[in-house]
């Protein structure tokens, strides 16, 4: 078990917080709550070692938009793909917007 | 170890292949084959462990005619090697569905260290009176379809079923042997169902969200339903 951490500038806060994901193997949970204005926080425990660099490097493509509303980001991994890591972080984000439905 | 499904015969149910007639081998399945197979790039410890005697497993991605997606299973987590091989190299291969799951494939030692060997029993007797088509795959599967000991204390259970159209009475009767599984033996057991569509965790399907995650041989993506196509 390994915990990441990631920190990025962004915009207001987001307006609601979002779920999606399931435990268990491939798959991730995430959990996106408004964040700070200004600052969207990033953790991450996973079940797989020494895949940092592949971590930042995905959500550094997510979150480096400081355009983004403000979100505090918690993931637990279950030894997700970059694939699924973006679908279900992308499958979180539609339901933080202010005029999201209940997905 | 018996029932090994004959090479070249597709699986029943492989609906997630874009083109069946040429996928002979299935996402989850253990392959077997000559380590001379194995690309130019493939690192040492995986090909060892191939030279050993090892099976490699199919990934979900695009399977044809001429090469199949594997993933090698190192000792750690991170020894993970994922690459192709020549489908005409196979010597074997062993769906999950046709791993034997008989406690006296197991040894002793195994049985009682190991929480979900027994949880798998129980799961087992609770599948016994549907007629649906399952099978163990991850470190369990592969444990008991090779004998090494790759399941550790804290392993899960990962099974895959046949679903190729929805039935709601069996969806029922896997998320209550999934909860028997955590409540009795304190082992998570994860369901992939097998859809039309691709892979969909039998969690997912059951939750609150509007739509799920599709596993397809091109990658993840979301659909309201599996069994309705994309």
């Amino acid at each position: 078990m390994q915990t990441l951490s990631f920190d990025y500038p962004a915009g207001p806060p987001a307006a609601r917080r979002a779920l999606a994901g399931v435990v268990g193997s491939g798959d991730l949970e995430v959990l996106l709550e408004p964040g700070d204005s200004g600052r969207t926080t990033v953790a991450i425990a996973t079940s797989v070692d020494g895949v940092d660099e592949i971590w930042r490097a995905v959500i550094d493509r997510i979150f480096a938009d400081d355009g983004l509303p403000a979100l505090k980001v918690e993931i637990n991994d279950f030894g997700a793909t970059p694939a699924v890591v973006r679908l279900r972080i992308a499958q979180a984000m539609e339901q933080t917007s202010p005029e999201a439905r209940h997905d | 170890m018996t029932a090994d499904c004959a090479i070249a015969a597709p699986r029943a149910f492989d609906y997630s292949a874009s083109n069946t007639r040429a996928a002979i081998a299935c996402p989850h399945d253990l392959v077997w084959f000559e380590v001379a197979a194995l690309p130019a790039d493939v690192p040492d410890w995986a090909r060892q462990i191939i030279a050993d005697g090892a099976p490699a497993v199919i990934r979900r991605a695009p399977r044809d005619a001429a090469s199949l997606p594997i993933g090698i299973r190192g000792v750690t987590k991170r020894e993970r090697c994922a690459t192709r091989v020549d489908s005409a190299a196979l010597t074997r291969r062993l769906a999950p569905e046709a791993i034997v799951l008989e406690e006296d494939v197991v040894a002793a030692d195994r049985c009682a260290s190991l929480a979900a060997i027994t949880a798998l029993f129980s799961l087992c007797d609770e599948l016994a009176g549907s007629s649906s088509t399952w099978g163990v795959t991850g470190a369990l599967g592969y444990e008991l379809a090779t004998g090494a000991a790759v399941a550790h204390a804290a392993s899960d259970i990962d099974i895959v079923v046949c679903m190729p159209e929805r039935d709601d009475r069996h969806l029922e009767t896997l998320a209550a042997a999934a909860r028997g599984c955590r409540e009795a033996h304190g082992v998570r057991c994860d369901i992939q169902l097998e859809t039309p569509a691709g892979g969909v965790a039998l969690a997912d399907w059951l939750g609150v969200g509007a739509r799920v995650m599709i596993k397809s041989d091109t990658g993840p993506y979301l659909s309201p339903d599996p069994w309705q196509g994309p």
